[in-house]
């Protein structure tokens, strides 16, 4: 899930097991998981079970999975991507991250199975590291995605942050994480940049895996910054973590500033998944100003589809355009970027006539 | 006043209920008739085109009562059981129509049944405080069991899974029932399950399924499996369904293990009945050709 394996691959090492990461999701990882998974499964499923089958031929032995209970279909994942793999012929252990059916204790009775660390200080190290990671890559991305659309350099900040990646990837140390992040911060900043033009500002919703998997939404962000577009993402990895795992043991309460906030349109509030966050943050760039929405969804996906149903209402409330994009195995890249250059195409045209300026000549597609 | 109930999705669980309910209060109700073409063409007409046929329908339903009644009853269903939610699109239902029928807004009435209280008379019967109305104790078991069966001995019999909403709307299904019945083939559903196989089959998967509607296909299965001479398995469901790509696909294994011929059916407003004869004749030709076989 985007650059999530960088902190996994972290946390799994310090626990004294050999992750293996999978290649990034091609057309192959694809077409391997649409052969396995049901048809009308939705797309996140579809590509896992391409990264599970790559994992088990490089030599994987077991499939560490999380669950949960519902009403979206993610929680049911683990279960049929064992049955479907066993049916398959592979031969593989899959660890689920959730209460066992039978007794709690179970849990870490197959934790202690897989992983040889597994003392109490042991764990705290690898899940500290990791969310290090996790923060040191975040703060990165967010800046980048400002940075990235007034660049002068067309890819300087992509190459910087390929290095970056790779760097927190090398090393285990808290102190050179910091280190690298803070120098890579000081060296994003100190890019030159445009300043003859405003650029426009999109908010980026939708369901959590779409957002962050830079290889099955054609790489979103990277081509909208080049449009010269600042991409404003409402996922990341570290918030995730913060609310959904954090939050909803020491305030399970929090979501109630989303509810709030979608509540003219979305009187039910919470419908699964992400459908929520998607109609909460788009009210949010309404009232911010931001310039468009895009919303991401895999095909068949219920929260988002509810989430689309919604979403006119808001756009004709607070005036913001929203391109809702559905990606499955069939998506392709030519399709995508036509739309999305539409998309910018009048989201410039209306700024334009909003702002009353002068006609802007400097935007140019990547 | 006058209560209208769309008879659509969990009206065929509910219904029956929900109407004795109403009447009871002093209330009139009205039902909308079963689903025709025009129902499902004003559905189609005003929603999304991802939403699945059966919240279609749903939605045409209501815009049918719309002028008729005082009140439409809108169940918003989040769950009817503990540890089991329906589906996404039942908790949103009232935003759905709000959003898709806004000229309907004022005479919604909400039905909200969970997500921590669960149970059914006490949420209609706040939603009769809020009319002002004096509820009444319902002595009728809430989940209605639509059909009970009788299976005559030499005629074979098919298992048929599905939400309740695909197997007893005959527009939505293209009559499947009446031509099972054309070819002199039994049909049992998961309605007719009697109640003591309640959790049998889910009992037997490694994790509880979350959504009621998989729960109950997954008990009716294991019914028809061990206690009727079930020889095929028809699945009904909505094209890009949600729930039943993932209990669908458990299904399939499950049916593939007991080693019994399975058919699926996928419907969406576009569903065709020629294309719907000509699958269920070779299927049935299949089914009977192994029975005899064997």
């Amino acid at each position: 899930m985007g650059n999530s394996y960088i902190a996994v691959r972290a946390l799994l090492s310090e626990l004294g097991v050999e992750p293996i990461v999978p290649p990034m999701v091609s057309q192959r990882t694809i077409a391997l998981g649409t052969k396995l998974a049901p048809e009308f499964s939705c797309f996140p499923l579809k590509v896992n079970m391409g990264n599970f089958q790559e994992a088990i031929s490089m030599g994987a032995e077991a499939i560490l999975m999380a669950g949960g209970v519902g009403p979206c279909r993610f929680g049911y994942y683990g279960e049929l991507q064992r049955e479907a793999l066993k049916e398959a012929g592979y031969e593989i252990d899959f660890l689920m991250l959730e209460a066992p059916k039978t007794h709690p204790r179970e849990l870490w009775d197959r934790i202690k199975k897989i992983f040889p660390r597994h003392q109490p200080k042991d764990i705290i190290r690898a899940i500290s590291l990791a969310w290090l990671k996790a923060k040191a890559l975040d703060t990165f991305d967010k800046r980048a995605n400002e940075i990235r659309a007034v660049e002068k350099v067309p890819g300087a900040t992509d190459r910087l942050q390929q290095k970056y990646y790779q760097m927190i990837d090398q090393t285990d140390l808290a102190g050179e994480i910091k280190k690298y992040q803070q120098n890579a911060l000081k060296e994003l900043n100190a890019f030159p940049i445009k300043t003859d033009f405003e650029p426009l500002r999109i908010m980026m919703v939708g369901e959590i895996y779409m957002v962050l998997e830079n290889q099955v939404n054609f790489q979103l962000e990277r081509t909208l910054g080049r449009m010269g577009v600042v991409v404003t993402r409402t996922a990341y990895l570290t918030d995730w973590i913060y609310y959904e795992l954090l939050m909803s043991i020491f305030k399970p309460d929090w979501r109630r500033g989303l509810i709030n906030i979608a509540k003219p349109y979305l009187k039910s509030g919470f419908v699964g998944g992400h459908g929520l966050e998607t109609v909460a943050h788009t009210v949010e760039a309404g009232i911010n100003r931001y310039h468009g929405v895009i919303q991401l969804a895999p095909f068949t996906c219920m929260p988002e589809i509810i989430a689309m149903q919604v979403l006119p209402a808001v756009v004709k409330d607070l005036e913001i355009p929203v391109l809702s994009i559905i990606i499955d195995e069939h998506s392709g890249e030519a399709g995508i970027l036509t739309r999305l250059e539409a998309f910018i195409d009048l989201l410039n045209y209306r700024h334009q006539k909003q702002v009353g300026g002068e006609k802007n000549e400097t935007i140019s597609w990547g | 006043m006058k209560i209208g109930i769309p008879q659509a999705l969990l009206y065929y669980w509910y219904g029956k209920y929900w109407e004795n309910f109403w009447q009871t209060c002093g209330c009139e109700t009205s039902t909308s008739p079963t689903t025709e073409h025009k129902i499902i063409a004003k559905g189609i007409a005003v929603a999304l085109d991802e939403l699945c046929l059966p919240v279609k329908i749903f939605l045409g339903h209501v815009a049918w009562l719309g002028s008729q009644v005082d009140w439409i009853m809108i169940p918003q269903l989040i769950k009817v059981e503990a540890g089991a939610y329906i589906c996404p699109k039942f908790m949103a239902l009232p935003d759905l129509v709000r959003h898709t029928l806004p000229e309907l807004t004022e005479k919604l009435l909400v039905v909200k049944v969970g997500p921590t209280k669960i149970d059914m008379h006490i949420s209609l019967a706040k939603a009769a405080v809020k009319l002002g109305l004096n509820p009444k104790k319902n002595h009728l078991a809430a989940r209605e069991v639509k059909a009970a069966f009788s299976v005559s001995k030499n005629q074979i019999k098919i298992g048929l899974l599905g939400h309740p909403y695909c197997l007893y709307d005959p527009y939505f299904n293209l009559d499947l029932l009446k031509h099972l019945e054309n070819n002199e083939i039994n049909y049992l559903t998961p309605e007719m399950m009697p109640s003591e196989n309640y959790g049998n089959g889910t009992r037997q998967l490694n994790k509880d399924l979350f959504w009621t509607l998989g729960r109950a296909q997954f008990d009716a299965l294991e019914w028809m499996l061990n206690e009727q001479e079930v020889i095929g398995f028809i699945h009904v469901t909505p094209f890009a369904c949600g729930p039943e790509a993932i209990v669908g696909d458990l299904l399939k294994r499950r049916i593939r293990m007991a080693g019994k011929p399975y058919l699926e059916l996928n419907y969406e407003e576009h569903s065709g009945e020629a294309g719907l004869i000509t699958r269920l004749e070779a299927f049935i030709d299949l089914v009977k050709y192994k029975n005899r076989a064997c």
